[in-house]
Parts: C-alpha cells; sequence; structure tokens
C-alpha cells in the first residue's frame, strides 16, 4: 500500500460526520447515577478479599489448634521427636509434588504457571487438548508420540498445528503428558474424534462488560496466533471453531453441573458437531451448501441454512507444517428478501467475510436461521452462498457457488445430511444453553442418528449431552 | 447598545466552578467515589458526546448509538471501584463502550428483518457493490468493512481513528507495544483497501 492511499484510507477513517447526540440523552443517563452510585457503596472486590482473607485465617486457626491438640494428648517426653517426625514428611510430599509437575526440569523451582496449566490439562482435558492449546504446542513431544503411534489421528493432528509454537524445553513434558494421557475413565459421555479445526476462540465468546472492565484485562484477545501467516487459527470467518468448548462442557456434565451459560460457544458447538467431511475434498476447497426445515419448529416457517468449507485431508511429515490449500478466501451469504422474512446467524461472534489463507485440514461450518416468507415457491431462489479464492498452485482466481431453492427446503429435516443435521442439533442445543432452556427432542433426535450409524461418536456425545441437560432421550 | 446578557452556558460554568473545583480527573473522580452525584454529572457532561460518537461511529445509527451510551454510563458506575485511574478516563469508558457495543451486536436470537426500510441491502455481512456510492453510503461501506476486521485490528482502528485513543494508550490497555499497535494498525489498512478495492470492482 502506497502511502497516498494509505493517508486517503485513514482520511476517510478520521471523517465522517456524527450526529449530535439526541436531545435529552444526557438527562437519561445522569438519571442512572443516584441508583448506581448508591447501589455499591463499597468496592465488592475488598469486601470479597476480606471475605477470602478471614476464612484462611480461619482455617489456618483450626490447622494450629488441632496440631497443638494432637501434640498435647500424645506423651509429652516423646512429643519432640513426634513432631520431627510428623513435620519432616510434609516437604518430601510437597518436593515430590513439584516434581511430579515439572519432570522435564527435575528442579525444585518450577515455573507457577506451567503447573497450573498441567494440572488444569490433566483434571479437565483429554489427549486432544494437545490441538487445543492456544499457546505453542511442542513439537518434539508430539514428534514422539507420532513415532510411536503412527496411525494416531490425533498426532496427526497435533502436527498439524505444531510448526506455530517455538521450542520450549519447559513445556516439553508437560505436552507430553498431556498427549499420552489416556481419557477420563468412566465417562458417560463418548470421547471424541480428534478434530480437524484449529484452537479455540476466545474472540467469540461473549464477555462479560463488568468483569472485564474490573478485572481490567484485555478487551480483545492476544492477536498472538493472528498475527503469524501460518498460524493456529482461533477462529475461521470469525467462526468459531474451538473443539474445546465441547470438551468443557462435558467436563462440567461429568462433574454433575450444568455448565455455566457464559462459557457455551455455540459456534464451537456447531463445528465441533459438523465435524469432518465424510470424503474429505480432493481439489483445494469445497464448499458444502444445505437447508432444511429447523430441526425443532417452533413460531412461523423456520429453516436452517448451513455452509460448509473444507480443505484436503493431508498428512504432515513430523515436524512439518500444514501448507495453504487457498488463499485470499472470502465467503458471501446473499439471503433473498422475496423469500425470507427475517434472518440471524447462529452463535455468538461476528463473522468476517474473508479468510487471507487456508490451511489443510479444515473445516468450518456457518448456520443461519432464516424465517420464510408463507406460499414460497419451489423454485424460487432462498440464499445463494459464494466461495470466492485464489488458488495456491496457478494463483487465479475462482469462485465456487451454491444456490437453495425453495424446493431445496421442502424436504424433511430427518432427511438432511447427517452432517447438516448433527449441526443444526448442535445449535438447538447449544443454544438452550445458552438460555438455561431445555433442549426438547435434542436427545431424542441425536439418539437416533447415533443407532443409524454407531461407529460415530459425535451423534452418541450429542445425546447423552443432552439428555444429561435435561432433554428426554 | 443593548445590554447583553451573559452567555448561560458560560454562567454556568462559572457556577460549576465555584461550587465543585473538579480541575482535573482525579480530583472528578475521587469525588464519585465519595458518591458525589454532582461530580458523576460532571464526568457525564464532559464525556457523554464523545462517547455517543464512538458507538455511533461503531453502530451507524443515532438511536441505537443513544441507548449503547446509557448503557455504557449504568455499567461504568457499577465497574467504577475497578478502575484505577492508571488510565484516562475517556479511555476506560472507551473500553466499556467497545464492550457493550460488542455485546449487543454478539446478542443471540436477534433476527434481522429484511421488511425494515434500512434493511435494503439485504447481503449478509457484505456490503452490496454499487459504482455510484455518496459520501454517506462510502462511510457506511467503510464502517461495515472495519467491522468485518478481525477482532483485536477491528479495535484498534476503532480505538484509534473512532474513539480517538493515542496509539500509546490503546498499547497500554492491549498489553503490547506501540510498535505492534501501528503494525496492526499498517495490517488493518492492507486488509480494508483489499475489501472496499473488491467491493468496487
Amino acid at each position: 500500500m502506497n502511502s497516498k492511499r494509505r493517508a486517503e484510507l485513514q482520511r476517510k477513517l478520521s471523517m465522517g460526520a456524527v450526529p449530535r447526540p439526541p436531545a435529552g440523552l444526557a438527562e437519561r443517563i445522569k438519571a442512572d447515577i443516584p441508583k448506581y452510585l448508591n447501589a455499591e457503596p463499597q468496592p465488592p472486590r475488598i469486601t470479597t478479599s476480606i471475605a477470602f482473607t478471614m476464612r484462611i485465617a480461619a482455617s489456618l486457626l483450626l490447622l494450629i489448634t488441632s496440631v497443638l491438640v494432637t501434640l498435647h494428648v500424645l506423651e509429652p517426653n516423646e512429643a519432640p521427636v513426634q513432631m520431627a517426625a510428623s513435620r519432616r514428611p510434609a516437604p518430601v510430599q510437597l518436593e515430590k509434588a513439584l516434581i511430579r509437575q515439572s519432570p522435564a526440569t527435575a528442579t525444585t523451582t518450577p515455573a507457577p504457571a506451567e503447573e497450573v496449566r498441567v494440572d488444569i490439562s490433566e483434571d479437565i482435558v483429554p489427549e486432544r487438548m494437545v490441538v487445543a492449546q492456544s499457546h505453542p504446542v511442542d513439537i518434539p513431544a508430539v514428534r514422539e508420540r507420532d513415532e510411536t503411534r503412527a496411525d494416531d489421528a490425533t498426532t496427526r493432528n497435533a502436527q498439524t498445528f505444531g510448526y506455530s509454537g517455538y521450542h520450549d524445553a519447559r513445556r516439553e513434558a508437560p505436552t507430553q503428558q498431556m498427549a499420552e494421557a489416556a481419557p477420563p475413565p468412566a465417562a458417560p459421555v463418548a470421547e471424541p474424534e480428534p478434530a480437524r479445526a484449529t484452537p479455540k476462540a476466545a474472540a467469540g465468546e461473549i464477555v462479560d462488560a463488568l468483569s472485564v472492565t474490573a478485572e481490567a484485562p484485555s478487551l480483545i484477545p492476544s492477536a498472538y496466533a493472528a498475527d503469524l501467516e501460518l498460524g493456529a487459527k482461533k477462529s475461521m470467518f470469525g467462526i468459531s471453531v474451538d473443539p474445546e468448548n465441547f470438551q468443557h462442557i462435558k467436563a462440567s456434565l461429568e462433574s454433575g453441573a450444568r455448565p455455566d451459560r457464559r462459557t457455551v460457544n455455540v459456534e464451537a458447538l456447531v463445528n465441533y458437531f459438523a465435524g469432518p467431511p465424510s470424503r474429505a475434498p480432493r481439489r483445494a476447497v469445497s464448499l458444502e451448501v444445505e437447508a432444511s426445515p429447523a430441526p425443532i419448529q417452533a413460531e412461523g416457517d423456520r429453516a436452517v441454512l448451513r455452509f460448509t468449507i473444507d480443505t484436503p485431508a493431508v498428512d504432515v511429515p513430523a515436524g512439518g507444517s500444514t501448507l495453504p490449500a487457498v488463499k485470499d478466501v472470502r465467503v458471501e451469504v446473499d439471503i433473498d428478501r422475496n423469500a425470507v422474512a427475517t434472518f440471524r446467524r447462529i452463535g455468538e461472534g461476528h463473522s468476517i467475510s474473508s479468510e487471507p489463507v487456508l490451511l489443510n485440514n479444515t473445516s468450518v461450518t456457518g448456520l443461519y436461521e432464516l424465517e420464510l416468507r408463507p406460499r414460497l415457491k419451489s423454485s424460487q431462489r432462498v440464499a445463494t452462498v459464494r466461495l470466492r479464492y485464489h488458488s495456491v498452485t496457478d494463483g487465479r482466481s475462482r469462485t465456487i457457488e451454491r444456490v437453495i431453492r425453495g424446493r431445496d427446503l421442502a424436504k424433511d429435516w430427518a432427511r438432511a445430511s447427517r452432517r447438516h443435521r448433527l449441526a443444526s442439533l448442535g445449535a438447538v442445543w447449544g443454544e438452550s444453553l445458552k438460555n438455561s432452556a431445555q433442549p426438547v427432542e435434542v436427545a431424542r433426535r441425536a439418539e437416533e442418528l447415533a443407532t443409524q450409524n454407531p461407529r460415530d461418536p459425535r451423534a452418541r456425545e450429542l445425546a447423552v449431552a443432552a439428555s444429561a441437560t435435561g432433554g428426554e432421550r | 447598545m443593548a445590554e447583553v446578557a451573559p452567555f448561560p452556558a458560560r454562567e454556568a460554568e462559572r457556577e460549576v466552578s465555584a461550587a465543585a473545583p473538579w480541575d482535573d480527573e482525579r480530583t472528578l473522580l475521587q469525588a464519585i467515589r465519595a458518591g458525589s452525584a454532582e461530580a458523576a454529572e460532571e464526568m457525564v457532561e464532559r464525556t457523554y458526546s464523545a462517547v455517543f460518537a464512538s458507538i455511533y461511529r461503531l453502530c451507524g445509527d443515532s438511536d441505537l448509538a443513544a441507548d449503547l451510551t446509557q448503557e455504557t454510563y449504568q455499567k461504568a458506575w457499577s465497574a467504577l471501584s475497578g478502575f484505577d485511574g492508571r488510565s484516562q478516563l475517556f479511555t476506560w469508558l472507551y473500553r466499556i463502550a467497545y464492550t457493550t457495543f460488542l455485546n449487543h451486536v454478539r446478542r443471540p436470537r436477534r433476527m434481522t428483518s429484511l421488511d425494515e426500510p434500512e434493511s435494503f441491502d439485504v447481503r449478509d455481512e457484505s456490503p452490496r457493490v454499487d459504482d455510484l456510492l455518496a459520501d454517506a453510503e462510502e462511510a457506511e461501506r467503510l464502517r461495515k468493512a472495519v467491522m468485518h476486521l478481525p477482532d483485536d485490528l477491528r479495535f484498534t482502528v476503532t480505538a484509534h481513528f473512532w474513539g480517538g485513543l493515542p496509539v500509546k494508550e490503546i498499547a497500554e490497555i492491549e498489553k503490547i507495544t506501540t510498535v505492534a499497535i501501528r503494525k496492526r494498525l499498517h495490517k488493518a489498512f492492507s486488509i480494508l483497501e483489499s475489501m472496499l478495492e473488491e467491493e468496487t470492482q
């Protein structure tokens, strides 16, 4: 971009008439002042902090009292020996714990952040967490796993994203532990297939404004991965493809708790249940567009429009990088107002129409809910989805276009593709969690899908999870 | 020659400054924290137009911008205890306003009507190509293009150009260097230019 054009763009950004605030706005704002100022005269964090400190103090007092009582009960002339004996194991235990958490460094001064990360991963995240790390993935550890179990799809995925990281010896052992950790035992929900898509998308999650301002973290997640040309994406087209989100929900359900609605990312669930294609595309990129009646009909004539973009599945050599499949990719969704009265994109994020590059082994799904106008004709256009891209092989621009017409919506939801049904059911379930509602019929329909194809674990997972959150199977 | 009455605004200004000399933000904030509604009103007067303007440039709708401005201040009163005063008051307010706007556009279950007069553009998220764009339409096109930027770039561009925040303050918010912020701006310009070029082709 030359300086003249840049200056022109800056000028355009800086200019632009802004109307005066509407009359009475200042008064409206001021009217809120007494109510809110008086509502919280004390900073809540201080209150919380004091309460927390008091609880710790009480615990310490109780502990000291218990020790003193124990010592008092014991024989007086043996007390020093007993004390010595009872005190010695404590540092040993602590040391063992520290070594266990950081075996690679074999030091008693591990980095706290690393320990916390390992603990969390072991507690709630199964082995697929290796792929889902938003921070750099350790390449040597992943490679070692690949050599021992070359057919492990999880490891292949880990390689796919391994290039984005840098090598940090301190992360080696913890990463390996995660990669080789057995799935949580006795899980009521079946272990999922490895995900094709890339790591989590915090950007897609709704952020509570109050907590953000009170705790003062960044409003926008780190641009860490996004700044890397071929880095692991947190999202594609602004759509979360975070496989971790379902794992968190699953972990919550396994612990007997309904997941916090704020942590539910509907887009991520849609992408999780849409999964990889049944047959990977042979061309550089493929576009699937499908529409059906909504899985659960509420008021009005509702339909679900889905587009899914897939790139070829390629095996990546250990330590290698996944190459771009296509570049300068742009998605356009045209919805015809003559056929559709209202629409919405399903999910929390703000979609982005373009991506500079799509790597191989990628799948991304977006869903729209449409409220159809009555008396839709079979030949009437409902929506057009276009995928424009530049080929990385010959550099030419290409466009794939799919048109959805009225007749495409006439079929029953049950006759839609398996991928479409799972994605749309996942959306209904996710939104029921988000809205603290009952996932009506989701479990039953997912159960039907699971019965039809017992080898597909996702339908079973959805059936079990929806049942656990209040749906009837 | 007839006597001219003092300009009312100036008169009011004098009264306020005599009663409540909050020359700088720090003393103003102290007064608000002490429960002074007068000081809070003063803060509103000083900042609400700029907050409204920054939200308007994000959403392009005056009524919505007014609602979100009001919501911004509601959140600000509640979050006041968490404001450490290290950044400028407006910077802090802008962050709340920006989050309020994002939360608004991300609210689920909001159907976009295609019957409303303002919903002339039926293409979702993608501005309609028009060779004869008027200035207002061009600004709207640019606004939509900015909204399509990745999150980090979008925040940087809007905070700098529409919120008027200096690069240094954005860097402090984002906890990165000013060089990184400038790189973001450069990257954002490149993306915006290609988006706009593509639209006009």
